[in-house]
């Protein structure tokens, strides 16, 4: 499962003032941590700043000192193409959704550019709340962004989970999404791991068992921390439960390392 | 025995507080005591959710043991015996904006403490709020936003049951993380409420149901 790290976003705080002050020294310390702790991927995201700007420049300080490709992480057309012109290597947009005005800007930057596309199961009409609605918005993704140039290996379909305190079957109707999606439509699939704890008490517990849920759903890709020791040797030992782990190299390597937090 | 329903229900354990209640009406109690008494429950409820020692999840097992009181108190209470609702209370999220979770709790809290309430859902159009209020004919609208861009959702909410000639009939009450009372004025609405306990005591003052 690739590992998104989720730490460069504008809606922390400290990475906002960081992207006021043009602090590179913050930037790329926090990118070269969250490689080192295991991303795959990073996300960028500057919404809460001078986003078009603020994009471009965050994108060139981390792959300064990086080789891992980034996630433009933008509702916005004009930001995320900003981003894929300064980007090195093929990056993955982060996201598209069947609302009209998202799709409009950004198919033509998907058409135009090799990258991987996050597509969330949204329409005009908001977050679905059953299976069949999520499968049927998924369904419609995969045909309008594979008739503008993407494998379907490259495309990441998102089946937003919601908060179980809200509807306690919010988090099955998820891994039944997440199954079915991967099924029918021969796809990627993806997830944030915060929004299912909402609104509960120790949210990190449920993020961790939600997880690996998740893995076993046979899920590609999470945005997450990857410098959350926990979360890191859950997905460890998911990965060996799986037999995703080569006679247990990694989760031993880990261990000798003193990675292993239980 | 008053106390211990009370007790039960707040601390919500199902079976002891249906026993309770069960007791209390074969020993003669007034049925309508006992729905009172729950609803005092509940208030306890919603006072622990605030302080932050219950969640959500706790809020609807409130509602589902006050659901399985009413159905054993129902047959107690004679047919001229009404219990009458409240008033009417609207509510939704404004256009452009779609969370539900703090609606959806004021919406429990009202629906638990007598109100009759229409939840018209999320993202909902100027448009669509008249409609409903012309139909659902409320005393209260409780407008949520929990996004900035809802403040001007709000203020075009309120213009357009004024241009419908209905902002005199409703008393207006928003809500939402990023709203206060100066987000009131500036979209005109009557009242701004800090929470879901806040909502029923406007509701009850606009309504004058004490």
């Amino acid at each position: 499962m690739l590992i998104i790290g989720e730490k460069l976003n504008s809606t922390i705080p400290s990475v906002r003032k960081a992207l006021e002050e043009k602090d590179v020294k913050f930037v790329q310390e926090m990118a070269v941590k969250q490689c080192e702790a295991g991303a795959d991927y990073l996300d960028v995201n500057t919404a809460m700043g001078d986003e078009v700007q603020d994009m471009e420049w965050i994108v060139r300080t981390v792959q300064e000192v990086v080789d891992v490709p980034l996630c433009i992480d933008s509702t916005d057309a004009e930001t995320i193409e900003r981003g894929l012109k300064v980007h090195k290597g093929k990056a993955m947009i982060n996201s598209i959704t069947m609302e009209k005005y998202r799709l409009e800007g950004i198919l033509p930057l998907i058409r135009d550019n090799d990258c991987s596309v996050v597509a969330l199961t949204v329409d005009d009409q908001g977050i679905p709340t059953t299976v069949e609605e999520r499968l049927c918005i998924a369904g419609e993704l995969v045909e309008v962004i594979q008739q503008n140039n993407v494998a379907l290996d490259d495309i990441y379909i998102d089946p937003l989970v919601l908060p179980v305190a809200v509807k306690t079957d919010n988090a099955l109707k998820f891994f039944q999404s997440l199954d079915e999606i991967k099924e029918r439509y021969q796809v990627k699939t993806i997830s944030g791991l915060s929004n299912v704890s909402h609104s509960l008490p120790k949210r990190k517990v449920i993020n961790r068992y939600f997880l690996a849920i998740c893995m076993s759903m046979g899920m590609d890709a999470a945005i997450m921390d990857p410098m959350d020791a926990k979360i890191m040797t859950g997905v460890l030992a998911t990965n060996l439960l799986l037999n995703q782990d080569r006679v247990c190299q990694e989760y031993l390597t880990a261990y000798r390392k003193d990675l292993l937090e239980d | 025995m008053q106390e211990k329903l009370k007790e039960l229900m707040a601390d919500l354990k199902e079976e002891e507080a249906l026993e309770a209640a069960k007791e209390m009406l074969d020993n003669g109690e007034d049925p309508l005591e006992v729905l009172e008494i729950c609803r005092k429950a509940v208030e306890v409820v919603g006072k622990r959710f605030e302080e932050g020692t219950y969640f959500i999840p706790d809020l609807l097992m409130s509602g589902e043991i006050l659901e399985s009181i009413s159905d054993i108190v129902k047959p107690h209470i004679s047919s001229d015996v009404e219990t009458k609702k409240c008033g009417k209370v609207l509510i939704g999220t404004v256009e452009g904006d779609i969370h539900d979770i703090g609606k959806n709790i004021v919406t429990f809290m009202l629906e638990v403490n007598g109100f009759d309430v229409m939840d018209i859902g999320v993202d909902v159009p100027p448009a669509v709020f008249v409609e409903k209020i012309k139909e659902f004919k409320p005393q209260v609208v409780g407008l949520c936003g929990l996004l900035t861009l809802a403040f001007d959702s709000m203020k075009n909410t309120i213009e357009a049951l004024a241009n419908a000639g209905l902002r005199d009939q409703v008393k207006v009450m928003i809500g939402g993380s990023p709203t206060d009372e100066k987000v009131a004025e500036y979209v005109g609405a009557d009242a701004y409420g800090k929470d879901a306990n806040a909502a029923v005591e406007l509701s009850r003052k606009w309504t004058a149901c004490a």
